[in-house]
């Protein structure tokens, strides 16, 4: 079983300007009878092979965000393209998985600000912003240890701080998202159109 | 300092930290603060000193934690140290006079990581890279399926090949193809007998010596999709192999990823050869985006190149990429958007009933981002892509 990623260029508009699948993921359920342990272990498996689809299907593109690539266009002649990711089209849940961040049972469920969970449903506190950086440093941290098995309780003590999974999200290697202009956190949204 | 609610503690903390980097307040929201400990803030080429000054200056600064950080020799703000991009830090006139004497730190400090930006996104590159996944990949059509020419030269037989191949999404069965061939050809060789035998009424009788003459023969030509394909099998037989060369064509990819002791297949392609093969056979493209004003002065925003992200994109990539040059010529940049989207899940649907909508000035069918994050009453932020 799997299910498709497509990616749309707005650049284009007469031509191929609609959705264009660019793989296939293998999507993973659980066992009808699994444990709470075993929930959490498919999630965290999930997690990780979708970065790694990613990884496999974005890695061009994370050397050309930096460095470019040049295209001859048949109106506008040879010209210097720099892509750049400016949405991901998910619901929350895909965002939280994307991003490598906790999806329940967390602190901090806000994506984009470190608003503690009680203060979630209430007037905004002025929660400040997640930072990009900290949390990819801290991902990379969590994520190495927990490869490697070593000092389980600062993983967990990672998790806790930032409300995070031990997994790298491979978005944040894309220039523009985890370097330069550092929309990481920015880029989510969905479509109007799947909205019922 | 005890707080009652851990809430307390982290308001304390945003108090606190609010008040000392209230210098750099013209800084971007979601700039970098990348300090991850105390020590990756001393490695930030920061003079230590200034960023104890700034701490002293502050109003809250004289809690005792500060001053216990202080005196511990803490080189960094005690709520964890969330500083200005690469480690840039508030810029106070007085602090630096008031600087104190910090030992120097010994060389044996460990400092776990730099955060500056290049280092974790080429951490998170080499990270993926090096679990070998890109060695793996190979290209899913095998060689001697690849170069197969085409059976399907006409326009007619070109759209009987996406019909058979698309069909209720992922084209019709074995069987179906050959009653589609069936049907289709005898479609056709009716057609052509009833062409036929117009042809040979129009035919002049020659006219024997009874005066009768001998009836016109009926000659029947084969058609355009039976001379092609003379059976059913050699149809279905020609679009399988159809199945493979477009699947070379669009350079389809097959990647074994170990995990945890199980291989998955993922399938992909290269999603800078689609963009390039995109935007090469696109009748109209546009290169820029600009923002849009209405009358009174308010941002309108009509499409995905006119959106904060991809405008703040677009400056980036002209400052980093401007005076490109190609056999003298100006190679002028311009910033490819790309949207993503899986349908790993639908947008889901939480039972909640107080979700109140803002609506969007110009409504319109493509995207763009909402920069904002509000929590409001109905709980978790939304941001919807209009």
């Amino acid at each position: 079983m799997v299910y498709p990623i497509r990616a749309r260029f707005p650049n284009v508009l007469t031509g191929k300007s609609e959705w264009i699948t660019i793989g296939y993921i293998p999507a993973m359920k659980y066992r009808k009878s699994a444990t709470t342990a075993e929930k959490k272990a498919v999630r965290l498996l999930r997690d990780e092979l979708l970065q790694r689809c990613l990884a496999v299907v974005l890695d061009e593109l994370v050397t050309a965000s930096a460095d470019g690539v040049k295209m001859d266009l048949p109106d506008h002649g040879v010209v210097w393209a720099v892509p750049r990711v400016v949405l991901y089209a998910s619901d929350q849940p895909e965002e939280r998985h994307v991003l490598g961040l906790k999806l329940s049972g967390c602190y901090f469920p806000c994506s984009i600000c470190m608003e503690y969970k009680t203060h979630v449903a209430t007037e905004s506190t002025g929660a400040r912003a997640r930072c990009v950086l900290k949390t990819l440093d801290q991902q990379l941290e969590a994520a190495i240890l927990s490869d490697t098995g070593d000092r389980p309780g600062q993983v967990e003590k990672l998790a806790r701080q930032a409300s995070i999974c031990p997994i790298v999200p491979v978005l944040g290697a894309i220039h523009g998202l985890g370097k330069g202009s550092l929309s990481f956190f920015r880029i989510f949204g969905f479509d109007r159109l799947h909205v019922r | 300092m005890k707080f009652l609610a851990y809430a307390n503690y982290l308001k304390h903390k945003r108090v606190v930290h609010r008040l000392t980097t209230t210098p750099t307040s013209g800084a971007p929201s979601d700039a970098p603060m990348g300090c991850t400990t105390p020590a990756a803030a001393h490695a930030g080429a920061v003079p230590a000193g200034i960023v104890f000054g700034a701490w002293t200056q502050t109003p809250t600064a004289g809690t005792p934690a500060v001053v216990s950080g202080a005196a511990s020799g803490a080189l960094a703000s005690p709520s964890g140290g969330c500083n200005a991009a690469g480690g840039e830090l508030p810029s106070h006139t007085d602090s630096q006079a008031l600087t104190p004497t910090v030992p120097p730190m010994p060389v044996a400090f460990p400092i776990p990581v730099s955060t500056t930006t290049t280092a974790v996104a080429s951490r998170i590159a080499a990270v993926y890279r090096s679990k070998g996944d890109l060695g793996r990949t190979r290209l899913y059509v095998p060689s001697n399926k690849r170069d197969r020419p085409s059976d399907f030269l006409t326009k007619q037989h070109k759209d009987m090949r996406l019909f058979a191949l698309s069909a209720g999404g992922c084209g019709l069965s074995l069987k179906e193809k050959a009653e589609y061939y069936e049907t289709t050809v005898s479609i056709e060789r009716a057609a052509l007998r009833m062409v036929a035998e117009a042809a040979a009424r129009r035919k002049k009788r020659k006219k024997g010596k009874n005066g009768k003459g001998k009836p016109p023969t009926v000659n029947v030509k084969v058609g355009p999709l039976e001379s092609a394909f003379p059976t059913a099998a050699s149809f279905v037989r020609s679009l399988e192999g159809e199945k493979w060369r477009c699947l070379a064509e669009q350079e389809w990819r097959e990647t074994d990823i170990p995990v945890r002791g199980k291989v998955y297949k993922f399938y992909s392609r290269d999603i800078m050869k689609v963009a390039t093969d995109a935007l090469t056979t696109a009748l109209k493209v546009c290169l820029r985006g600009e923002r849009k004003y209405d009358k009174s002065g308010d941002v309108i925003r009509t499409n995905s190149l006119d959106s904060d992200v991809y405008l703040e994109e677009q400056a980036d990539v002209d400052r980093l990429h401007a005076g490109k040059k190609f056999r003298g010529e100006d190679l002028p940049p311009f910033t490819l958007a790309i949207q993503l989207f899986s349908d790993a899940a639908l947008v889901s649907w939480n039972g909640s009933k107080l979700v109140a909508l803002r609506p969007p000035r110009a409504p319109s069918f493509c995207a763009f981002l909402t920069s904002d994050c509000s929590h409001s009453r109905f709980g978790c932020p939304l941001r919807l892509v209009f």
